[in-house]
């Protein structure tokens, strides 16, 4: 059978094997797990139909209570090629699902059942699209927005990475977008987060934002299940899916390499759940803090909606008004919740200034001032398709039109229930004239604030100086992540703590600490802070500042090098009540279906001036290691080869000369 | 490939927008543009990768160029350039040896049917004087020892923002449509030195067909030909669906094998990429190299040995 | 000028017997420089050499004109003819080879009447009862109209050749559409299905389909049988807006205003700025197969010949890209019968991205699957023999361009792909010719 060479083994499985029947002798409980004996029954073609050939399958099969079961089968040597092929092969078990029902019923426990080898195709999702507009008004006269997309692939998992070396599943999505659909398959993705943004976030003046990921630039973060094949393993993967979502969102993703990859577990713990399979899940975090965004961003990333911009509440995100905004930043945010399924959250989030647009120098708003565009029509497919608007309580304030509901602090509008074209205008009408508020910290929007600092002005040595200030009246904790390129390299001996002036190294538990491997991998620092009540908390730090190696600089070397921002996660005893105040924009009845998140906190992010060496060196080298040579070497051999004599000048030739 | 972050530009006063003239009648960045490399990834060698297709196997796909020797091209470039070179990020340049090399890759690997070279730099027509390969249409803007200039100053960003000869061809181009029939000649017939303040080259001689014949759809607006499926006259009744019940399909008797397709990828790896920056001189370099060692040796030989005798 | 003295030997100031002024040890000082010049010639010399490994040239010369060819074997059974079998059988192997030599298909044909037990092969039955030929597996059953029964003639041998001739070496017109509109080869493909609404927001939109079920229903039969070629990745998408770049022309159909794609738009109709169509995870070559649904503005929508007037058809297919319907007025949920016809089609249209030959005018199949093995061989044949042709050609294109670029390094890597790529043809090569003589 010569073309058993040219094809892949599935294929020429199933091209042999005409019946198979699994039955399962015994299974002996072993926690979560079970180990079956079965007896496989395979007739191969080759060998006439009825000749049956017993396989026994002693591997250990795990038995997870949803999710992929699957087992790894060994047949017994077989005579001829077959033989060899089948046993190679290790095909996975195509067990009849009448032999599994009985199993199912010992069990007790339901499970579902994958079989794979023709296709089980994702039978039975149901996908759900949500979206969402929050807006509110901040205190300083700006507006914050905020999109929210999720898509919900009811009953999918994510793959497991044992499975990448066979076939996948044919894909078919209606809602749920497909781009990412397959990049999340091709690399076994269980928890993925996406973020690019522009602008520093000003936690002082607009609080806790509603995405959390506000970290300058581009954040890549993803949960990965890690597995033993070397082709596929999970380094691979993460190289793959960067260089995949770069290619889907046009960003420079490709650059977060090795030497900017992470694995902060404490500090981006899975938003989601982890399937149990047999292999662990690992993080892999990644952060671009020079990176741009632009329109060619936003296009992928409307092309993933269902509606894309053409109908619905995404028709807002117009470009040229959201490139505009005082900050901006997108994000992509998979995961996997247990028994509902694969989500697939897309977020846009702006700070527009009104007061900028409005020419009377008010900060009345509506959407055709902010976007420069309406809601003209609703998209067709959303299940919930809702605008709120935080009513802030101290000003006399009139919204236009009217609301579908509203509660104390929100204005809620249901879109598909609006007149159209709907356009949400909010005025002062008291005011005539907003007045930007010279104290901007009057009272703290968060627990805790952050400064970071790059001190010294060599360009060899510097100090960071990270001051945390804890706004409430009792003692908290708060996590604290340094993940640094090795262009800054921590010293970490020198490591001081002072709160409110006194040294109080107590203050400090290390909780792990990677150093870097110049030109290979960054520093990773985490450190849990405990902050006395209303204190002020300095650390510093000597670093040192590396020489790169020539072609190691950007094109643009004078300008510096931007280093991630630090990220805190404070520990609030009874956090509880302030979850759900007005900062978080979730409506409370969606409040259980989602586990809130950490709320993180991003630190600006910091510009290191490396040396920078004159791009003409090696020219300058050139010209003066080879002046060098050719002098030292000319003279020193004229010396050595220079044969002295001794010359008798004759007195009567010299005589006459002073004569003459 | 876009190395400069223009549209986003703290400085650009309008968001989003980049326009080819003061009056910003048309925004050349739109609602849905896609850059496909950006800031530092726009490299020599990564737009040699591009052309030539030697990439890792994790580049995705909308980073690649993925043509055949069914595919029209059109490569336009532009940005500060001098004799045969051309600058990328201020600290590297492109010769138009490399672009050359890089064409009769392309050429020899099946990668195009047809090349469109546009190039908006100064002395910008010597970029393509090195092309040898096949099929290509080149067009510079101006010639060797001339400048190209732009075109005018848009005070409210304060910077100039189109090249003359690239304003020239913008407003050609704005007239034509996807179904239009406008030729090459009719573009090249529009130069005009008193306009463009420079002298436009076209090089045609590689060129297989008659300018004339050449659409400008040819080489833009992604026109494919269409071919209507006859409507179906027999249709099988849905009720009888065919038997797949069976997988297990005959192989067929006949031995069939596809061979190995071979492709250019699999054959060429990275190592192939060529840098050089001179190619003319690289023969001569290469014997001039060989000829120097032997003169070395033998001076050497004839110099102790003339010391000895001494 | 130079200072000849007697040297001073009655005074130690004599600088001759300085330690350094030896004649020994300055033929060693310099010495020294040049050695360690020369020392430097070989490393400088290394350093600045571009490591080139030889190709094998030869071999790869010796593949030009070398064409794959393939002996078929066909066993004529004219029992029911009174003519002598072998006669037949060697008449028709002339008319066969002499038509075929031309078409350059490689194709060695023999016709043989010897009465194997058990024929792998082809088989050709000739019948006497007049009605259709029909292909069944990889045997033909050719009726003979009556009064030639007695009499084989010369008439009756050419029509069997191009019965024949057209089953195992399908001439252009037979491929299913345009030899253009075939993809290249590849070993796997993605299928990319697309229902793509113009705008779902103004009604008129089909919202989902069922799919898997009907790929699984109207294509799975087709993709089985083309498993020997390819593998097929499938994935399917429901797009709610989908503009299209241009505006339909306006035509009067039916004493009602319609709308038509006059066959200019047809080449644009691909909006590929706003559709997301292509998937962006691997580079297998993507077919399109896309369901099109216009909006109620520009419903409904027919396809206008050259003179603008409407055509009977509502699919088209783009060469090398994949198919496209235009669905007028869908239900909301597309169920797998309504999709009966527009799959009637997507197969069609897949048979001809795919180079699927069609049979003959005169001849039809009664096997219940898509095509018959006949068309099959004929399609593997054909993908053969254009990636062994593919093949040397990069490979001399290989040859060339090293010799070309000289300052291309060629390494162990490139050295060993070509060895294996020339490997791999001399064994599809041989074996074909192990086949023939297997029989």
């Amino acid at each position: 059978m010569p073309q058993s060479a040219l094809m892949p083994p599935s294929k020429w499985y199933s091209h042999l094997v005409l019946r198979e029947k699994v039955s399962i002798d015994d299974y002996t409980p072993y926690g979560t797990r079970a180990i079956f004996r079965c007896r496989v029954e395979l007739d191969f073609e080759g060998f006439g139909r009825d000749a049956s050939h017993i396989a026994n399958a002693n591997k250990y099969m795990k038995l997870p209570k949803t999710g992929l079961w699957q087992a790894r089968l060994e047949y017994p040597k077989l005579p001829g090629i077959a033989a060899k092929q089948a046993h190679r092969d290790q095909t996975q078990v195509i067990a009849t699902s009448k032999s599994l029902h009985t199993l199912q019923m010992h069990w007790g426990v339901p499970f579902y059942l994958f079989l794979s080898l023709y296709g089980s195709l994702v039978l039975g999702q149901n996908e759900e699209f949500h979206e969402e507009l929050t807006l509110r008004p901040l205190r300083d006269g700006r507006l914050a927005s905020r999109f929210s997309f999720t898509t919900l692939l009811q009953g999918a998992t994510p793959r497991d990475p044992e499975t990448l070396s066979m076939e996948d599943d044919a894909q078919h999505y209606t809602l749920f977008p497909l781009a990412l659909g397959q990049i999340l398959r091709e690399y076994a993705v269980t928890e993925m987060h996406l973020t690019l943004n522009a602008g520093r976030w000003s936690y002082d003046r607009w609080g806790y934002p509603d995405e959390h990921g506000v970290g300058t630039g581009a954040e890549l973060w993803a949960w990965m299940g890690d597995n033993n094949i070397t082709s596929h393993n999970i380094d691979q993967r993460w190289k793959g899916l960067r260089n995949a979502l770069a290619g889907l969102f046009c960003a420079s993703l490709g650059s977060l390499d090795d030497q900017r990859t992470t694995s902060p577990e404490l500090t981006f713990s899975p938003e989601g759940s982890l399937p149990r399979w047999r292999s662990s899940h690992q993080l892999r975090h990644g952060t671009l803090p020079s990176e741009n965004v632009c329109t060619e961003n936003l296009t992928p990333f409307l092309k993933l909606l269902p509606c894309k911009s053409l109908s619905g509440i995404a028709g807002l995100l117009n470009p040229h008004r959201l490139f505009d905004a005082d900050w901006h930043g997108l994000g992509v945010h998979v995961r996997y919740l247990h028994r509902k399924g694969v989500e697939v959250r897309l977020s846009f989030q702006a700070v527009t200034d009104p007061v900028r647009y409005s020419l009377t120098g008010k900060r009345d708003w509506s959407l055709r001032s902010v976007f420069d565009r309406t809601i003209d029509r609703t998209c067709p497919v959303a299940r919930s398709s809702e605008i709120r608007v935080a009513v802030p309580g101290e000003d006399s304030i009139t919204i236009t039109p009217d609301p579908s509901s509203l509660s104390p602090d929100y204005a809620t509008y249901r879109v598909s229930e609006t007149t159209k074209p709907l356009d949400i205008s909010m005025q002062w009408a008291e005011e005539a004239k907003f007045e930007y508020p010279h104290d901007i910290t009057p009272s703290p929007l968060t627990h805790i604030s952050v400064q970071r600092t790059l001190k010294g002005s060599s360009q060899s040595q510097g100090r960071l100086s990270v001051v945390i200030r804890n706004h409430l009246p009792i003692t908290i904790q708060t996590s604290y992540l340094e993940s640094m390129p090795w262009l800054l390299q921590f010293y970490l001996h020198s490591l001081k703590i002072y709160c409110d002036g006194a040294s109080r190294d107590d203050l400090i538990s290390i909780i792990s600490y990677i150093p870097p491997v110049p030109h290979s991998r960054p520093t990773l620092l985490q450190a849990l802070l405990t902050l006395p009540p209303r204190s002020t908390l300095h650390l510093t730090m000597d670093v040192i500042k590396p020489f790169l190696r020539y072609t190691e600089h950007p094109p643009d070397a004078q300008r510096g090098w931007e280093l991630p921002p630090a990220v805190f996660i404070p520990i609030i005893p009874g956090d509880k009540p302030l979850t759900h105040d007005k900062n978080t924009s979730l409506p409370a009845s969606r409040l259980d279906l989602l586990q809130l998140p950490p709320r993180k906190i991003y630190s600006p992010t910091l510009l290191v001036d490396l040396a920078t060496p004159d791009f003409s060196m090696p020219y300058n080298v050139i010209i003066m290691s080879c002046t060098l040579i050719a002098l030292i070497f000319g003279s020193v051999f004229n010396l050595l080869t220079r044969k002295f004599l001794l010359v008798r000048v004759n007195q009567d030739k010299v005589a006459p000369q002073p004569s003459s | 490939m876009l190395a400069d972050d223009a549209a986003c530009n703290s400085r650009n006063k309008f968001p989003g927008c980049v326009y080819p003239n003061a009056g910003r009648g048309i925004d050349l960045y739109g609602d849905n543009i896609e850059v496909d490399y950006r800031g530092y990834e726009v490299t020599v060698e990564n737009f040699i990768r591009v052309l030539t297709g030697r990439m890792e196997p994790s580049v995705p796909r909308s980073k690649r160029l993925l043509t055949d020797d069914r595919s029209n091209i059109f490569v336009y470039m532009t940005g500060h350039g001098g004799n045969e070179f051309l600058k990328f990020q201020d600290n590297e340049e492109i010769s138009a040896f490399d672009i050359a090399d890089a064409f009769e890759q392309m050429w020899q690997k099946k990668r195009y049917n047809e090349i469109f070279f546009m190039i908006d730099t100064c002395q910008a027509n010597t970029m393509y004087s090195k092309f040898y390969s096949p099929n290509i249409l080149a067009t510079g803007s101006s010639r060797i020892h001339e400048n190209s200039y732009s075109y005018e100053n848009d005070n409210d960003i304060g910077v100039a923002v189109i090249d003359s000869y690239t304003h020239h061809v913008l407003q050609f181009m704005e007239g034509i449509n996807k179904t239009s029939q406008a030729s090459m000649q009719e573009l090249f017939d529009t130069y005009d030195f008193d306009k463009i303040h420079s002298h436009p080259g076209v090089r045609s001689d590689l060129f297989g067909r008659d300018l004339k014949q050449a659409l400008i759809t040819d080489f833009f607006g992604g026109v494919s030909r269409a071919e209507v499926t006859p409507p179906l006259f027999h249709v099988e009744s849905p009720q009888s669906p065919p038997q797949f019940d069976d997988p297990h399909q005959e192989v067929p008797a006949e031995p069939v094998h596809p061979p190995d397709q071979t492709t250019p990828e699999l054959l060429t790896p990275y190592e192939l990429f060529v840098s050089q920056k001179q190619l003319s001189d690289r023969d001569a370099r290469r014997s001039l190299r060989a000829w120097l060692a032997i003169g070395i040796l033998v001076g050497l030989v004839g110099f102790v040995g003339s010391k000895r005798t001494r | 000028m130079s200072f000849e003295g007697e040297p001073n030997h009655g005074t130690n100031l004599d600088p001759s017997t300085l330690s350094f002024e030896s004649l020994w040890s300055r033929r060693r000082i310099i010495a020294s420089y040049w050695l360690v010049v020369l020392l430097a010639v070989p490393l400088w010399w290394k350093a600045t050499s571009i490591d080139r490994l030889s190709l094998p040239e030869n071999r790869v010369r010796g593949l030009s004109g070398k064409e794959i060819s393939f002996p078929l074997r066909i066993h004529l059974d004219s029992s029911a003819v009174s003519h002598s079998v072998s006669e037949i059988a060697d008449a028709v192997t002339k008319v066969l080879s002499d038509d075929l030599k031309e078409g350059g298909s490689g194709l060695a044909v023999s016709v043989t009447s010897s009465d194997l037990e058990e024929h792998k092969g082809y088989s050709v039955k000739l019948l006497q009862d007049g009605s259709k030929n029909v292909v069944r597996g990889r045997d033909l059953l050719l009726s003979t109209p009556n009064h030639e029964s007695e009499q084989f003639g010369q008439s009756s041998t050419r029509r069997l050749a191009d019965v024949m001739r057209a089953l195992v070496a399908p001439p252009q017109a037979l491929v299913s559409g345009s030899a253009q509109q075939a993809v290249k080869y590849a070993s796997r493909y993605r299928l990319a299905f697309t229902l793509l609404n113009q705008d779902s927001a103004s009604g008129n939109a089909a919202l989902s389909w069922d799919i898997q079920s009907s790929i699984h229903r109207y294509l799975k039969p087709t993709l089985e049988k083309l498993s020997v070629l390819h593998n097929f990745t499938i994935e399917s998408q429901v797009q709610l807006h989908a503009p299209l770049a241009f505006d339909p022309t306006i035509v009067t159909h039916n004493n009602s205003q319609s709308f038509g794609l006059t066959p200019e738009d047809l080449t644009v109709f691909v909006n590929s700025a706003e559709w997301t169509l292509s998937s962006s995870v691997s580079n297998d070559p993507v077919l399109h197969f896309v369901v099109f649904v216009p909006s109620l503005l520009n419903n409904p929508l027919y396809i206008l010949d050259k003179k603008n007037a409407v055509t009977n058809s509502n699919a088209f297919i783009l060469p090398q890209w994949g198919g496209i319907v235009v669905l007028n007025s869908p239900k909301e949920h597309l169920s797998i019968d309504d999709l009966h016809s527009t799959f009637g089609i997507f197969e069609s249209q897949l048979h001809a991205l795919l180079a699927v030959p069609t049979l003959p005018a005169d001849v039809t199949s009664d096997e219940i699957g898509p095509f018959t093995d006949w068309q099959l061989d004929a399609l593997v044949r054909r993908r053969t023999r254009e990636n062994f042709g593919d093949s040397r050609e990069t490979l001399e294109s290989i040859i060339l361009l090293v010799n070309q670029i000289s300052n291309m390094p060629v390494g162990q890597d490139v050295k060993g792909d070509v060895q294996d790529a020339l490997s791999a043809l001399d064994q599809a090569s041989l074996s074909f010719l192990r086949n023939l003589e297997s029989w």
